[in-house]
């Protein structure tokens, strides 16, 4: 309610690994709100198949009016194999998001203002992006940001350009000491596949967090504080009040038409303010 | 006295299901009870929370979500999610699904009460805020919670017809949801009790009901009542006194063709050994004959037809007016 009175255009609800499932989640917030779009995802069609995807959000859409927007994606392949669901290989992954995809397009296809995005990171995923509505990448680095809409190549006016990184906007940002947005940003840089990691150097840096998660089998404290905060901070948003109208102004001129906040910023009350204090800052 | 609720299905339109939802509390509504017709309507999750947010009083439950097509975190977290929303007023019906909406789908459970039993046991131990790891038929799972620092209550009900599923229940489930001919209901509860023990289990009857005061579909309810015999297993057939030639029939129509070929084959006979119909005194009359033999609780419907709305008012008022007697 407070982001929707405060002017937020859109609120996102993660899905796993996520606790709350986010359909269930969305509804109460469109019961709640009145005038932003609610996003619900990323929802993983390795989770859930094509068929539930479609009749999650038709649901909402019947229940609550044409307000919501997907995005699907796999989802961390660690995270994953917790809940017994397989990953596949990098190939087939792919292939399987792209099969989804139409599948789910072809479902809502009666609902024409439902937008659904791809959240992509590799070359293969960007690609297959341009089939959906628009791409939702989950890292922060402007250089990486450029590499992906070079790769997008030509679009259509209307696709989206949207980044969704771990988010942690505020008076005073200590990046660093915050453990929930390193976990966040490190399972997305540690998931990244060999040949993005190698493109932007991240290979070796990685090295020693990508041994122990192999040891340990999971990613907990010691793996994320084997990762350089340098690296952190390309997969996620630390800025205080004055920086982020900077760095959201470097997105837009990168030509980046979406961005959303990612936890933990939304998680308290008090970082909705912060975000939307900030909106309005770099708005006015 | 028992529990009066009453059960949908996701495929229902939205008008219908909004409007119970809108009116439960007012008619004195104490449970609604959501079916998942898999993949089709409405979305399970999503129409069970819009039931909670619309009610105060009544108690809400899935009955059930298959967990043969889900994946059990997914329910695990649909549950919790449901739970903090209900505000304690969310009840986890759970089951394999029915016979012929998985032959449809072409799944097959091979030890179908060692999977309902892990499925059980794991959500229990996960609402109990702890971290599971197991390995069974339908679902893997390592290392996995719900990341909460305290135990949550939610019920865990089961949708189970046979033998062992019934003894099942009475051993682990808190509650379960039963449906057939009154010789199978006293032979399902006695069943459960003598395995429960001294444990209060909940016995929930959803039984179809017809209103024929109203001008409810005789059509519609034969589809109903045929679907019903197709998914009865062959040791319940086995308790009735009915022409079970007829109900092999009935079963092969339903699987080859679906239950509106089905209900040719249904008679008077059928509809009254697997339906609840007649006039809103009768009806009324027989929910209580079913809370005699042990039911906690009676949901009408579906199939809902004709005026359904006014019918299913009066139907409550009955139910009400008696009570205050």
């Amino acid at each position: 309610m407070v982001a929707d009175k405060g002017g937020m255009n859109s609120i996102w609800i993660t899905d796993y690994p996520a606790v709350r499932v986010s359909p269930i989640l969305a509804a109460v917030i469109a019961e709640k709100t009145k005038f932003c779009r609610i996003g619900v995802g990323l929802l993983s069609p390795l989770i859930y198949t094509p068929k539930q995807i479609v009749q999650y959000m038709s649901t909402l859409i019947r229940h609550h009016g044409n307000r919501f927007d997907l995005m699907i994606g796999p989802g961390d392949k660690t995270r994953l194999t917790d809940i017994g669901v397989e990953y596949g290989g990098g190939s087939t992954i792919v292939t399987r998001m792209a099969e989804s995809l139409e599948s789910i397009q072809e479902g809502l296809c009666d609902f024409e203002d439902c937008r659904v995005f791809l959240g992509a990171q590799g070359p293969k995923m960007i690609e297959t992006s341009k089939k959906s509505d628009g791409v939702l990448l989950n890292y922060s680095d402007p250089e990486m940001i450029r590499w992906a809409i070079e790769t997008l190549g030509n679009i259509p006016d209307s696709f989206e350009i949207g980044i969704f990184p771990p988010t942690l906007v505020g008076n005073s940002v200590h990046c660093n000491e915050q453990l929930s947005i390193r976990a966040s940003a490190g399972v997305v840089a540690l998931g990244m596949s060999p040949s993005l990691k190698k493109r932007f150097g991240l290979n070796k840096a990685l090295q020693p967090a990508a041994s122990l998660l192999n040891e340990r089998e999971k990613i907990d404290e010691s793996v994320i504080n084997l990762i350089d905060q340098n690296i952190i901070d390309r997969f996620c948003i630390c800025k205080t009040q004055e920086e982020i109208c900077n760095r959201a102004n470097q997105y837009g001129n990168l030509g980046v038409t979406l961005i959303v906040f990612g936890p933990p910023q939304g998680a308290t009350l008090d970082g909705v303010k912060q975000i939307i204090h900030a909106k309005k800052a770099c708005e006015a | 006295m028992y529990r009066a609720s009453v059960g949908i299905t996701t495929s229902m339109e939205l008008s219908a299901t909004n409007w119970i939802g809108r009116n439960a509390d007012s008619l004195g509504v104490e449970g609604i009870w959501v079916g998942e017709d898999i993949g089709l309507g409405q979305e399970t999750s999503i129409l069970t929370a819009s039931l909670l947010e619309n009610t105060t009083n009544a108690r809400v439950g899935t009955g059930i979500i298959p967990i043969s097509v889900h994946n059990l975190s997914t329910i695990a977290r649909t549950a919790l999610t449901l739970q903090e929303l209900g505000r304690g007023r969310f009840v986890l019906g759970i089951g394999l699904g029915g016979i012929q909406d998985l032959q449809r789908l072409g799944k097959q459970v091979e030890r179908p009460v060692s999977a309902l039993r892990d499925a059980t046991l794991s959500l229990k131990r996960l609402f109990n805020s702890e971290s599971v790891t197991v390995e069974s038929e339908l679902f893997t799972l390592t290392d996995y919670s719900l990341r909460i620092s305290q135990s949550i209550e939610i019920p865990i009900f089961f949708g189970v017809r046979g033998p062992q599923m019934l003894k099942l229940a009475g051993k682990i489930a808190d509650g379960v949801i039963l449906s057939g001919p009154q010789e199978y209901l006293r032979y399902a509860i006695d069943t459960i009790d003598k395995v429960a023990s001294k444990r209060e289990i909940e016995k929930v009857v959803w039984l179809p009901t017809i209103p024929t005061f109203k001008g409810g579909s005789e059509k519609l309810a034969k589809q109903v009542v045929a679907l019903v015999v197709a998914d009865t297993p062959e040791q319940v057939l086995d308790l009735l006194d009915i022409d079970r030639e007829q109900a092999i029939k009935i079963r092969e129509v339903v699987a080859a063709s679906g239950p509106k070929a089905g209900a040719e084959f249904i008679n008077q006979q059928f509809i009254d050994t697997f339906a609840i119909s007649g006039t809103k005194e009768h009806m009324v009359d027989r929910f209580e004959e079913v809370h005699r033999l042990g039911a906690t609780e009676v949901v009408l419907g579906p199939p809902f037809s004709g005026e359904w709305r006014q019918a299913m008012t009066e139907i409550f008022e009955e139910i009400h007016r008696r009570r205050d007697v």
